[in-house]
């Protein structure tokens, strides 16, 4: 290795520390906030181009599944309608059930800030999505993040003044306390580097099958309770396993996200061990 | 003029990366054109210029990206020291010699990230990773490649010629 490029090495290192260093103090906030602010519309713009491509490729590869989907989907949708009806019947009724008990709601006041999706952390390792909002829109750190149908999108974890960054559920890193909604069994949804979810600590015993709805658990304290996560796609397992091996798919299409809701009512709590 | 040029260039690669690449993943990993667009750069204009250009690269993948920006100043860094390997002429061909360094590289890349995020408190799967994203990026880096040394070769003679014109 030559002097000249032994000493550009030796530069260029300081200077990344020195970037780190500024970074973590916050004080690059404006230069990557205002880059991002620059270059979503361009990012937006390749995005919806390559959307009609990215889709017409996802066809050829599924359509011998399209038909059949689309048949089981008129089904479940018919069956969705009847059960939406039953619902609604119910949700007035347990309203009504709650004001006479007093009972403290499990969602008091829904808030919402919408927030639109500017960008995708480029790198594989990452499951991240840059917003529009950030601490001036009254975001904090931890704050969970759904659609506009109320699934699980992930949670808020760098936040600057007018944009953040929100780890998606399919990061590896990512941990949620769930619940199967059929059988009340309880597990924690976690992430994986090949995007996909799935449930750890879910006992042998319990009744899980595929196609059960996965829900959040009010356990941990980190997310509100009943927010849909996603569908069970696999279980498998020994017998002599300790926990059951469950996949999920996630509900919402975290892949193509444009714009999404922080639920700014709820707030995590760092729950002590006694 | 050159250095613009290959800013712009590194700019657009960044943004395709960051929007358009996740729609098509290939072994559901998104190819780190950045990185592969300055190693070709790198292997074509030659080290003097890589000494501009690679930091540049660093400086538009941690812009686009959630990472703190000198991490990725600090992963991209080592495209220049695989430069080295041109004086030992290790390859019959400069495309050769470009493929190998794009997948070193990517993978290097994705390791120093996956250290990063380790120093920051998150925990990594070292082995899943490797199979899952460091091998699988340095392999599908390597498949983008071809179009990308076209262009930075195609511009290069198209520059080269401009100034024996004119000279």
């Amino acid at each position: 290795m030559s002097s000249r490029v032994g000493t550009w090495t030796l530069g260029i290192a300081v200077l990344s520390l020195a970037l780190i260093l500024l970074s973590k103090a916050g004080l690059l906030d404006p230069l990557q906030s205002g880059v991002l602010s620059i270059t979503s519309p361009v990012q937006h713009g390749l995005k919806n181009a390559a959307d009609p491509l990215a889709a017409w490729l996802s066809n050829v590869k599924d359509d011998g599944d399209i038909r059949s989907e689309n048949d089981r989907l008129r089904a479940e949708n018919e069956q969705l309608k009847g059960e939406v009806v039953r619902l609604r019947e119910g949700q007035v009724q347990l309203q009504e059930l709650q004001k006479l008990l007093q009972i403290k709601q499990s969602y008091p006041d829904e808030e919402f800030i919408a927030a639109n999706v500017l960008a995708k952390d480029p790198s594989s390792l990452k499951e991240a999505v840059a917003i529009d909002r950030g601490k001036r829109d009254g975001l904090r750190e931890g704050m969970v993040v759904v659609t506009e149908g109320h699934s699980v999108v992930g949670t808020v974890t760098h936040l600057f003044d007018s944009y953040s960054w929100v780890t998606l559920i399919t990061d590896p890193n990512s941990a949620v306390s769930a619940m199967v909604q059929e059988s009340r069994a309880q597990g924690v949804v976690t992430g994986s580097y090949s995007s996909k979810l799935s449930i750890e600590f879910v006992a042998q015993g319990a009744a899980v099958k595929d196609g059960d709805v996965v829900i959040t658990s009010a356990i941990g304290g980190l997310y509100p309770p009943g927010l849909v996560i996603g569908k069970v796609t696999d279980v498998g397992g020994m017998a002599q396993d300790l926990f059951k091996k469950v996949t999920l798919e996630p509900l919402a299409s975290l892949s193509h996200l444009e714009t999404v809701l922080v639920l700014t009512s709820f707030l995590p709590t760092n729950l002590e061990t006694p | 003029m050159r250095y613009v040029l290959a800013a712009l260039l590194l700019l657009m690669a960044a943004l395709v990366q960051a929007s358009v690449m996740p729609a098509f993943p290939v072994f559901g990993v998104v190819p780190n054109l950045v990185l592969a667009l300055a190693v070709c750069w790198t292997v074509v204009r030659g080290q003097q210029e890589a000494m501009i250009v690679v930091p540049m690269a660093g400086l538009c993948l941690g812009l686009v990206g959630s990472q703190p920006l000198g991490v990725t100043l600090l992963a991209t860094m080592p495209v220049v020291l695989f430069s080295e390997l041109r004086a030992l002429r290790l390859t019959p061909s400069d495309f050769l010699l470009t493929v190998v360094i794009v997948f070193l590289s990517s993978m290097v890349y994705e390791m120093v990230l996956l250290v990063a995020l380790r120093l920051e408190g998150e925990s990594v799967g070292w082995f899943a990773a490797f199979l899952r994203v460091v091998l699988p990026t340095g392999i599908v880096s390597v498949l983008f490649t071809p179009p990308l040394y076209w262009l930075v070769r195609s511009r290069s003679e198209g520059l080269r010629r401009r100034i024996r014109a004119f000279a």
